[in-house]
């Protein structure tokens, strides 16, 4: 455990953390929207569409994916 | 959704993902109390974003660990390959409860607060025995690893505390305190990154842009509060200070079985 203080973040590490970051807000937002304005109408093509169900947690899970790497990577010498 | 709610809500989840004094637990108990059955329902990507906060906490505090590991297991190092087996076999009884009776658990023993009080009673007389148990230092087995999975799954119940459930049961097989309290906080990460893909692909997640700041302030919270209260439990475990959770959990326990005889 004593290791891990020596282990400390450099500036490429906390570039990946913010790129991670912004990629699940990117993911975010490409999962918004899809409602309807009238409660008789339910957009499912829209709702449930190639966008918000598939591209967008792709996205955010990246997203989570590139902040473990940022977290462990560790360049080499240092 | 506002600002300093989810800071609360960031907090809350930092502290008691590792304090061994159970989330779920208190949650039906401030239920009961306020006889308000809405409190804790935060939106599904509220609860991905904090659980998600304070799996990256773990990460970031066992990074040498996980980093050698997993350097470890492309090397094909003996050592590190038994380590990820054991945390996988670890895993699989909470995930088999989860996936199959977790709804069941919910609405058979949610709102029951004698179960809750009886949980958190077994809880602190864990934590106690660990806290007293003789100091060795046995390794970790595959055998262990799966009656520790065991007691993972067992605490699903409302009342049982995870880490305090795991640590201890790890501690009073035999296993180092530090190792024990390692082990308990690395065998859930893969669990928490499981349960967050499986919600986000479920097509049940909803985004409004106007929550972007509040979800934000609340995943940054849940995520530093989370890295000192992981450094603080370990430091609690190392020193035999879970006597004094064991304390707090038996009157908290005793209490709320009082409270319901009313």
């Amino acid at each position: 455990m004593d290791d891990n203080k020596k282990f400390a973040f450099t500036k490429n590490n906390y570039i990946l953390l913010g790129i991670g970051v912004l990629l699940i807000i990117i993911g975010l937002f490409l999962m918004q929207g899809g409602g309807s304005e009238e409660p008789n109408i339910h957009n499912v093509d829209e709702m449930f569409g190639f966008r918000r169900t598939v591209l967008a947690p792709i996205v955010i899970i990246g997203g989570f994916i590139l902040n473990v790497f940022a977290i462990l990577y560790s360049p080499k010498g240092e | 959704m506002e600002i300093l709610h989810s800071i609360i809500l960031g907090i809350v989840q930092g502290l008691t993902e590792f304090l061994p004094v159970s989330s779920s637990g208190h949650l039906e108990i401030v239920k009961a109390i306020l006889q308000d059955e809405k409190i804790g329902e935060e939106s599904m990507l509220m609860t991905v974003l904090l659980h998600g906060a304070t799996a990256l906490s773990t990460i970031s505090i066992f990074r040498r660990d996980i980093s050698e590991i997993v350097k470890g297991l492309f090397s094909g190092i003996k050592k590190d390959i038994n380590f990820s087996l054991k945390i996988t076999l670890s895993m699989i009884p909470a995930a088999l409860v989860g996936l199959i009776w977790e709804e069941e658990i919910e609405k058979l023993f949610g709102g029951n607060l004698i179960l809750v009080g009886s949980m958190l009673i077994i809880t602190a007389l864990l934590l106690y025995f660990a806290d007293k148990a003789k100091s060795t230092k046995k390794n970790l087995s595959f055998l262990n690893s799966i009656i520790i999975g065991v007691s993972q799954a067992i605490a699903i119940l409302p009342g049982i505390s995870r880490s305090g459930a795991t640590i201890s049961t790890s501690v009073l097989l035999g296993i180092d305190k530090e190792k024990s309290a390692r082990f308990s906080f690395l065998m859930v990460v893969p669990l928490i990154i499981g349960k967050i893909s499986k919600d986000i692909f479920s097509g049940e997640i909803a985004f409004n842009s106007s929550d972007s700041l509040p979800l934000l302030f609340g995943f940054i919270s849940a995520f530093i509060v989370g890295i000192i209260a992981c450094k603080w439990m370990i430091q609690i475990v190392k020193n035999s200070n879970l006597k004094y959770f064991a304390f707090y959990c038996i009157i908290l326990g005793s209490g709320v079985i009082l409270y319901s005889q009313l």
